[in-house]
């Protein structure tokens, strides 16, 4: 009986060629739509679930009570001695920090990043060992642990185990353990590990584990089982007030930020990279929201390819109620006709399923490329996804089924077969509500991508306070060239093909760092001027193209402008200080003249010396975006010192090859030990928003593509209801209505249902568009405009494919329509 | 009123043509009331469609008002169509999602009357068959003979002077079908040229001539005494 069903349901699929093919190439592209999206969000979603426990894993963080800044990294000595403290509480703590270094192999110089970790990392991070052991491989100092791809990168063709490379010129290591590559879905981006303990060699940094405020590592702990996070926080932060340094107090936050939530946390200063520098792959941070949208999107599609599957089988089966009659006469049970569609409408769910998964197939690399994230269909044929999409597809198909089953299948033999349309209870009703939502879903989606969109553009194109345009960025990343920054400078200042030279210790798309909280003299608490600091040179602001708007850029014009290094010996320095236009604000000069010339300090203590920092305000700067243009400049200042890690050169228009060729021959000759590292800032900001602008145009075409499926469905309606007015369509014409009044009357009836869906549709789009235009600082005012073209859009579609069906209907000779039965 | 002279019309499959009408002669004045009969598949409703302009012949000619339309494209006949031919069908073709006094006024939607002259219209036409106590009932509340009576009411609202009526009465019964014969006679006294197709030679008594049809040729014409 069940074959025989499905035999039907094929001859019946055949025999509608056009309603079956629209029908399941709407759901087959919504399924695909959605199952893509899923890929990707159970990809981001699934972020480093695979370490073990990773429930009770958390990275420490810790967060300045000062500038409210927090942070990834956590402080040098500080979580083996809470481990030891708190046995019961704690089970393991491992660290970590990567540094780019200069490796030597044989005669070949490369910069890459090392990872420096405890000895116990691959406890805590399990990665497969291709050759070594997890537990020896890094107890000899000298030892090296590589990734496959970075052992095929530093030794290519060759067995890398018992190779030998050499940092910066004097460290050799051994490779003792190959290991897997790292996981798509791990935040961990580090490819040759070292002991941690020769930190101190390496960085040439005795104090390093003395230094109890040093942060400059990632610290990974793991609880005990039931061991609360918040509790043990509050713990770890009294014992370290109580124990280590009673400086402590007041002064920081500790926080136990769990393992899952790494990927999405996008404001953390200090930040590990997300950047895999052998293999490439960029694991940017999200915030929630967005992989929340694209879940949401997912499920609008489904849900707009559902109704519309659902909305043609109603359509559908409402013309076969003469079949129905006659099956009846011939004996078939209710139950027998009812399950005739549902097997029919699964059997053509079930179609879709496949062809969709063809789609997925062929798509998901695509896909995952735009998104920068590596996708593969495999994940689908896990028992989990696989079992999903099967429940949901017959799901839809038995919904899909239920209709007609319920009550085409009661209709009266002898009424059925005396023939006429059927006009179910509220079918035209339900069938109306469905396309109503239908096409709310899709005119909501297209205004959300119009809004979306503007905001993206809104935000890349907004005025970033610097201009990156002909900046070389180049990397002050070692002693020498730091001590050849001033000759260098001076050689390159005086070349035709360079307009400006400077440096600094940050430059934008860089991540800020130290704090400082200014005080004024005369002044009560409530004075604020909390910053962060950037240490500038002579040009810095001419260079980067940032505009004074009040007062004078630092110049060594000026000679109390420079700050001195404070040190025990010289505990007191003062120079000049220019502010960014925030921290102006936040102070309350609201006219940023107010602000030159007055005279603040920043007193701290430390190993019991007393420091005192006093500036003088000669200028405040407009505001620039160091960082995403989704959160808010922050509050700068900026002092004129030595403590410089780039150099910055603004080369003059149309010079860029001789400039690059220029500089590289300086760096050679002054830093002959290092190779040069330089970038272009116009690329370094680009790949800030790169990512970031791609994921959203994804997202406009997702919109797009459940609109185009809402308007399949439209048309399948349109030619449905036209089949069911045909008769009605030959007595206006024979009754002197042209194929223009036919085409306006049929269309008019669909378009009505779409102008509806724009009422419903408006308001809600509304709603979660403001909500999400809150996460930006910088954010577009929403217009009437992205509705207003989106519905106008959605009506047009939804006119010109009823129209177009319409057209063929009404060309009809009445002759044929109005044979009498 | 019209003539047809040497009228043919084939249908042509992929192998097969068929000629439904052959050489066919007929002239029709101005008031006259005319039967045609024959058996099925003789071309009574080809003719029936070419005479009321839904359909064009092969060959020949048609000359309506003098004015002969063989050649007439479908937006021209159409035209032609609305002014002066109302079409009455065996199956009665209202639209079910209209009620009586929207059936009978659809046929003056397409005439750019203004919508008091409309109802006005209307109102008129449906005393004149007796439904006026039903306008605002649907089709599907009627019995066959009132659907009919509808049918009537639409074909001549627009003071159509032509009405083709195909079977008018092939689904109604005796009384109901006399009724609405009645009613196509009294139409006709009062000036309204009629064309019916009919296979009930008693109602083809009340038509004045009686043109018979088989395999597409006019085998007899009869006038009534």
């Amino acid at each position: 009986m069940l074959l025989n069903h499905i035999g039907m349901a094929l001859r019946s699929i055949i025999k509608h060629r056009l309603y079956s093919t629209i029908n399941i190439v709407g759901l087959a592209v919504g399924l695909s739509v959605c199952v893509l999206i899923v890929l990707f969000v159970s990809h981001e979603t699934g972020f480093d679930k695979v370490v073990p426990d990773s429930e009770r894993v958390y990275r420490l963080n810790w967060e300045s009570d000062q500038t409210g800044a927090r942070f990834a990294t956590f402080f040098n000595p500080l979580s083996p001695i809470l481990a030891d403290a708190h046995p019961d509480d704690v089970e393991m703590v491992t660290r970590i920090t990567l540094s780019e270094r200069l490796l030597n192999i044989g005669d070949e110089k490369q910069y890459q990043t090392i990872s420096f970790v405890d000895e116990n990392f691959f406890e805590m991070f399990p990665y497969k060992f291709e050759t070594g052991s997890p537990s020896s491989s890094l107890i000899n100092l000298n030892n090296a642990v590589l990734t496959k791809i970075a052992a095929a990168t530093l030794f290519p063709g060759e067995d890398a185990i018992g190779k030998i490379f050499t940092l910066d010129g004097e460290h050799d290591f051994q490779v003792t353990a190959i290991i897997e590559n790292n996981k798509s879905d791990s935040h961990q981006v580090s490819n040759i590990f070292i002991n941690m303990e020769m930190l101190p060699v390496i960085w040439n940094d005795p104090a390093i584990w003395e230094r109890n405020f040093s942060d400059q590592l990632y610290h990974y702990v793991k609880l005990a089982p039931n061991v609360s996070a918040t509790e043990f926080e509050t713990k770890a932060l009294n014992y370290v007030i109580n124990n280590v340094d009673k400086e402590y107090g007041g002064n920081i936050n500790i926080y136990l930020q769990p393992l899952a939530d790494i990927h999405f946390m996008t404001e953390l200063q200090n930040e590990m990279s997300v950047r895999d520098t052998i293999t490439g792959l960029s694991k940017p941070h999200r915030q929630r929201s967005d992989v929340s949208i694209f879940g949401f999107v997912a499920l609008l599609t489904l849900v707009i390819a559902t109704f519309n599957f659902i909305n043609m089988q109603i359509a559908q089966s409402s013309n076969r109620v003469k079949e129905v009659g006659i099956r009846k006469v011939l004996g078939a049970k209710r139950h027998n006709v009812a399950s005739q569609f549902i097997i029919e409408s699964t059997v053509m769910a079930i179609i879709a399923l496949i062809t969709s998964l063809v789609i997925v197939e062929m798509f998901a690399p695509f896909f995952g490329s735009m998104l920068g994230v590596p996708l593969s269909a495999d994940q689908i044929y896990t028992a989990e996804f696989g079992l999903g999409l099967i429940l949901t597809t017959l799901l839809v198909g038995i919904l899909s089924g239920l209709y007609p089953a319920l009550f085409v299948s009661g209709v009266l033999p002898a009424k059925a077969i005396r023939g006429g349309a059927f006009d179910g209870i509220g079918s035209a009703k339900l069938r109306a509500g469905l396309v109503v939502l239908q096409f709310s879903i899709a005119i909501g989606l297209m205004s959300a991508t119009g809004i979306v969109n503007n905001q993206i553009d809104f935000a890349l194109n907004k005025p970033l306070g610097y201009e990156p345009e002909n900046v070389i960025a180049v990397r002050l990343n070692n002693g020498e060239a730091r001590n050849a920054y001033r000759t260098m400078h001076d050689q390159l200042k005086n070349s035709p093909f360079i307009d400006n030279v400077s440096a600094g210790s940050i430059i934008p798309t860089w991540d800020l760092s130290d704090g400082a909280s200014f005080s004024k003299e005369g002044e009560g608490p409530d004075f604020q001027l909390i910053t962060r600091l950037i240490t500038a040179d002579d040009g810095y602001f001419d260079t980067l193209g940032m505009k004074m708007v009040a007062g004078r850029p630092l110049s060594d014009e000026f000679a109390a402008d420079r700050t001195p290094q404070f040190s025990p010996e010289n505990p007191h320095v003062t120079g000049g200080m220019v502010i960014n236009e925030t921290a102006a604000k936040q102070v309350g000069w609201n006219d940023p003249a107010e602000a030159i010339g007055q005279q603040v300090y920043a007193a701290f203590s430390f190993g019991n010396t007393d420091y005192r920092i006093d500036s003088t305000i000669v200028g405040v700067v407009e505001d620039a975006h160091f960082s995403s243009v989704r959160s808010e400049p922050a509050s700068l200042s900026f002092g004129l010192g030595d403590n410089q890690k780039v150099m910055v050169v603004k080369v003059k228009k149309g010079n860029i090859n001789d400039a690059i060729e220029l500089i590289d021959n300086v760096w050679q000759q002054h830093v002959p030990s290092y190779p040069i590292r330089r970038t272009f800032l116009k690329e370094d900001y680009a790949s800030f928003y790169a990512v970031e602008g791609r994921v959203f145009r994804m997202f406009i075409g997702f919109a797009g593509l459940a609109a185009m499926i809402a308007c399949i469905g439209l048309y399948g309606l349109a030619s449905f209801i036209a089949d069911r007015r045909t008769k009605e369509i030959g007595i206006r014409k024979v009754l002197g209505a042209s194929v223009m009044n036919i085409v306006m009357l049929l269309s008019w009836e669909l378009s009505k249902l779409v102008i509806i869906a724009n009422v419903v549709a408006w308001p809600v789009a509304w709603l979660m568009m403001d909500g999400w235009l809150s996460g930006f600082s910088y954010r577009i005012d929403m217009s009437l405009a992205p509705y207003i073209v989106a519905g106008t859009i959605a009506f047009f579609l939804a006119y010109a494919t009823t129209s177009a069906r319409a057209w063929t209907a009404a060309r009809i000779n009445p002759i044929y329509s109005l044979k009498s039965e | 009123m019209l003539k047809l002279q040497d009228l043919t019309k084939a249908y042509r499959t992929d192998e097969v043509e068929t000629v439904a009408l052959n050489n066919v002669n007929i002239e029709i004045d101005h008031g006259e009331f005319v039967a045609i009969m024959g058996p099925s598949g003789c071309g009574k409703s080809t003719l029936l469609n070419i005479v009321g302009m839904l359909d064009t012949p092969t060959s020949g000619h048609y000359y309506f008002k003098n004015e002969d339309v063989a050649g007439y494209s479908e937006a021209q006949l159409g035209v032609i169509r609305k002014q002066h031919i109302g079409f009455i069908f065996q199956s009665f073709n209202l639209i079910d999602e209209l009620s009586v006094a929207e059936n009978i006024e659809l046929a003056l939607l397409y005439h750019d009357i203004p919508a008091s002259e409309r109802k006005e219209r209307v109102a008129t036409v449906m005393d004149k068959v007796g439904i006026a106590h039903r306008a605002k009932h649907m089709p599907s509340q009627l019995s066959g003979g009132q659907q009919q009576r509808v049918a009537v009411a639409r074909a001549v609202v627009g003071n159509q002077s032509m009405i083709l009526a195909d079977e008018p009465t092939g689904n109604l019964d005796t009384a109901h079908g006399q009724e609405v014969m009645g009613m196509l006679q009294k139409l006709n006294e009062e000036g309204t040229t009629i064309v019916m197709v009919t296979h009930s030679p008693s109602h083809a008594d009340y038509a004045r001539r009686t043109i018979n049809l088989l395999d597409g040729h006019v085998v007899t014409e009869s006038m009534r005494a």
